[in-house]
C-alpha cells in the first residue's frame, strides 16, 4: 500500500515534470508523498465505511468518534514519520529532496514542535475534507464545496482580498509562532469537526 | 406490561408520496410482533425510522417513555436489515467481533452455536457468501445481540426451507430463555403465524390492523353455503371477501363466533373453516378496510 502510494506520487510528479520547466530538478520527499494516504482516508472512510459500520450496530456518535480517532492516529504517525524521514534522506541516503516541513519552516520549531504543527495541520485538513465529503447529500454541503472552490481564485483575483488571503495562509502554514500556528489550526480543526458532526447527524443509512 | 417503544402519528413522505401516514404503534416488553404488508406498504420505512436510519417527516417515537431525537437509536436496539452492507473483504468472525462491541448483551456461546446450526464457516469472507448466507450473518447478529428491542427486516430472505425452520426454532428457543421485544417484518405470513404473538398489518403506509395472533385465528373464517344462507349468516358481521358459485356462496369473515353463531351456521347448513393467515391477509388487503 505504502509503495503504491509512493509510486503513484512519483508518477504524478513525473507527469507534472513533463509539462514544466525541469531545470531545477528536485523531487518531493517520499515522506511527503505518503501524506496522500491522509487525503484518501478523509475521502474514503466517510464515503464507504459509514453505512457498513452503522449496519453492524454502531451509532452515528460511535462512528464519528471512531473516525476522528483513526484520523488522529494516522495524522500523528505521518507527522512523526515526516519529522524523522528527512534526516534519513539527508544523512543516510544523501538525497536532495524538497520537503514540506522545511518549506513551511516547521523544522525551525524542533522535532517536537514540527511534530505538533504537522499533526494539527494534517488533522485540520482531514477534518475539512471529511466534513465536505460527509455533506455530499446536503444542500449546505454542496454550498460549502462551491464556497471553497470559488474562495481561493476569487480571493487571489481581487487585489483588495489578496492581502487577506495571503495573510490567512501565512498564519495557517508559515506562522512564526508555534503556539499561534497550532492554535489557529486547532480552531479550524474544531470548526470542521463540528461541521462534520452536523452533517453526520443528518446522514441517513 | 411496560411499553418498550411507541410511535405516534408517524409520517414519512418522499416529495408528495406518503411512505407512512399517521402511524400509531406500540411495542410491549417481551412480545414477538409480526409486521406484515405488501411490497411498498411502508414496513422497511417504519423499521428504518425506529432504528434511526431515516428521519420522520412528522410524528414522534418514544423509547421507554423518552422521546427520541431525529435519527436517535433506541437504547439496546439491534436492527437486522434486509440488505445489510457488510465489509466484503472481512471474514465472518471479524464481522461478528465487530458487531459484538456495539451490543452490550452479546452472547458469544450462542453466536458460536448459531454458526454451527447454520453451517457457516467463520473464516469465510463476506464477499464469498451467498445471498442466503448473508441473511444468516444478519440473523446471527440479531439473535446473539440479545438486544431488548430487536428488529428483523425479512430475515429469511434467500433462505431455503430447512434454514428458515432452523432460524425460527432458534429464535423461539432463545426467546423462551431470554424474553425480549422482537419485531419481524416478513412476506412469508404462514411461517410467522406460529412465531408472532401479535401482528401489525400495514397497507399504503397506514395501519390496517393491529391484533393478537390468537384473536385472528379465532375470528378469521371462510364460510361456504347457499347464497341466501350465507347472506343471512353474514348480516352484521365484518365480511372481507365474497365469491359466488352457482347457487352457492363463499365468504371470508373476520368476526368472533359464539355458540349461537355456530348453532345458526349448523341450522343454515353452512360450512365453517379457519382461514390461514396468508388468506386472511390477502382478503383483508383486497377489501377488508
Amino acid at each position: 500500500m505504502v509503495v503504491v502510494f509512493i509510486l503513484l506520487g512519483r508518477l504524478a510528479e513525473y507527469m507534472v515534470g513533463l509539462f514544466s520547466d525541469s531545470s531545477q530538478n528536485s523531487v518531493l520527499s517520499d515522506g511527503n508523498l505518503l501524506l496522500l494516504i491522509l487525503l484518501l482516508f478523509a475521502i474514503v472512510l466517510p464515503l464507504g465505511y459509514y453505512s457498513r459500520i452503522v449496519h453492524i450496530g454502531a451509532s452515528r456518535k460511535q462512528y464519528f468518534w471512531g473516525l476522528q480517532f483513526v484520523y488522529a492516529v494516522w495524522a500523528a504517525a505521518l507527522a512523526l514519520f515526516n519529522c524523522l524521514w528527512p534526516m534519513l534522506e539527508a544523512n543516510v541516503f544523501h538525497k536532495n529532496t524538497v520537503d514540506l516541513v522545511e518549506a513551511f519552516h516547521w523544522n525551525e520549531f524542533g522535532v517536537a514542535g514540527s511534530f505538533l504543527y504537522q499533526t494539527v495541520f494534517y488533522l485540520m485538513s482531514m477534518a475539512l475534507l471529511s466534513m465536505l465529503v460527509s455533506g455530499f447529500r446536503h444542500f449546505a454541503g454542496w454550498l460549502l464545496w462551491a464556497l471553497f472552490i470559488v474562495a481561493i481564485p476569487t480571493g487571489t483575483a481581487i487585489p483588495e482580498l489578496r492581502a487577506h488571503v495571503v495573510s490567512f495562509f501565512e498564519a495557517l502554514l508559515f506562522n512564526r509562532s508555534l503556539l499561534e500556528g497550532v492554535g489557529f489550526n486547532l480552531v479550524l480543526y474544531f470548526v470542521f469537526v463540528a461541521g462534520g458532526w452536523l452533517f453526520t447527524r443528518r446522514r441517513t443509512h | 406490561m411496560s411499553i418498550v417503544l411507541s410511535c405516534e402519528k408517524l409520517t414519512k413522505t418522499y416529495g408528495r408520496t406518503y411512505a407512512l401516514r399517521d402511524l400509531d404503534l406500540q411495542l410491549e416488553e417481551n412480545v414477538i410482533y409480526g409486521l406484515l404488508g405488501r411490497n411498498g406498504a411502508g414496513k422497511t420505512t417504519l423499521l428504518n425510522l425506529i432504528a434511526g436510519g431515516l428521519f420522520a417527516t412528522d410524528g414522534t417515537i418514544e423509547a421507554r417513555g423518552k422521546k427520541l431525537g431525529k435519527g436517535a437509536i433506541p437504547e439496546d436496539c439491534c436492527y437486522v436489515r434486509e440488505n445489510s452492507k457488510l465489509f466484503g473483504g472481512a471474514r465472518l468472525m471479524e464481522i461478528l467481533q465487530f458487531a459484538a462491541t456495539f451490543h452490550p448483551h452479546w452472547d458469544w456461546a450462542f453466536a458460536h452455536k448459531l454458526l454451527q446450526t447454520f453451517r457457516l464457516d467463520p473464516d469465510k469472507k463476506i464477499k464469498q457468501l451467498s445471498r442466503g448466507a448473508e441473511s444468516l450473518v444478519g440473523n446471527i447478529i440479531g439473535l446473539s445481540s440479545r438486544s431488548a428491542l430487536t428488529l428483523f427486516d425479512e430475515p429469511v430472505l434467500g433462505l431455503d426451507v430447512l434454514m428458515r425452520e432452523r432460524f425460527y426454532k432458534e429464535l423461539l428457543e432463545d426467546y423462551a430463555n431470554h424474553p425480549r421485544t422482537i419485531l419481524i417484518s416478513t412476506h412469508l405470513l404462514d411461517e410467522i403465524a406460529p412465531i408472532a404473538e401479535r401482528v401489525y398489518i400495514l397497507d399504503e403506509g397506514s395501519l390496517l390492523l393491529h391484533e393478537e395472533m390468537n384473536q385472528i385465528s379465532m375470528a378469521a373464517y371462510l364460510i361456504r353455503g347457499h347464497s341466501d344462507a350465507v347472506a343471512a349468516f353474514t348480516e352484521g358481521k365484518r365480511v372481507l371477501h365474497t365469491e359466488s358459485y352457482g347457487h352457492g356462496k363463499l365468504a371470508a369473515i373476520f368476526e368472533k363466533l359464539d355458540d349461537g353463531d355456530r348453532l345458526q351456521a349448523r341450522q343454515l347448513d353452512i360450512a365453517l373453516e379457519q382461514l390461514t393467515l396468508q388468506k386472511f391477509f390477502s382478503y383483508l388487503i383486497e377489501g377488508g378496510r
